[in-house]
């Protein structure tokens, strides 16, 4: 039984590590057909999505006592640095989203989110948010080492 | 660290689930950047709504998990 929870961590992290990857992997990498992000919206998205499946799994270990509640609350503090980062990227070069995610849900914004001309340094941040959230997936991925 | 079969059982569940929602996840950003260059446009606001909520739900997740804890 000890074995067989072993395989399903590490393939659970395995699948966890393709999704999370997506910013920084290039197409395809793995096996699986990845579409690496082309502009900036598409890496904020990224960013977002790969925040959610790290706070998910890490949420899952700690449920079930893989990981202590200090990891946990770790992991929180490593996410919402990333978080954090991506808010300001977010505000910084897609403005009028703030005020769109206040709006009632059944506005449709089908146009796109963020600015063609994009203001100094906007890459740049948004790199960084990025890089904070790959580090909290390195964090939780090491768990599954942990588990070998 | 001895678990019990229940506890073997829920977290052979909870991971599988992870992990099915990590591939869906996977697959559903793809798809998103993927319709979008064929559009020849970037991510629509409602595109990034949906990333960031469920950034939301994963805060809350974690947090209420924690909050849970010995």
């Amino acid at each position: 039984m000890n074995r067989t929870r072993t395989m399903i961590i590490a393939a659970v992290l395995a699948v966890a590590a393709l999704a999370g990857n997506g910013c920084t992997t290039p197409s395809g990498t793995g096996g699986v057909e990845v579409q690496k992000p082309r502009t900036y919206g598409q890496s904020l998205i990224y960013g977002y999505e790969t925040h959610a499946v790290v706070n998910n799994t890490a949420a899952t270990l700690a449920k079930n006592g893989i990981i202590t509640k200090d990891d946990a609350v770790r992991v929180l503090g490593m996410t919402n640095i990333g978080r954090s980062g991506l808010d300001a990227a977010m505000r910084t070069g897609c403005p009028a989203m703030e005020a769109y995610l206040k709006a009632p849900k059944d506005q449709r914004g089908q146009e796109p989110a963020c600015l063609s001309n994009l203001p100094p340094g906007a890459v740049e941040r948004l790199q960084l948010a990025v890089g904070a959230i790959d580090q909290a997936f390195t964090f939780v991925n090491s768990f599954k080492k942990g588990q070998q | 660290m001895k678990l019990t079969t229940e506890q073997q059982l829920a977290l052979i569940l909870g991971l599988v689930g992870q992990g099915v929602e990590a591939f869906a996840t996977l697959q559903r950003v793809s798809a998103t950047i993927q319709q979008r260059n064929a559009e020849g446009r970037d991510v629509t606001m409602d595109d990034l709504r949906g990333s960031v909520e469920r950034s939301d739900a994963s805060i809350e997740t974690l947090e209420s998990v924690i909050a849970g804890m010995k």
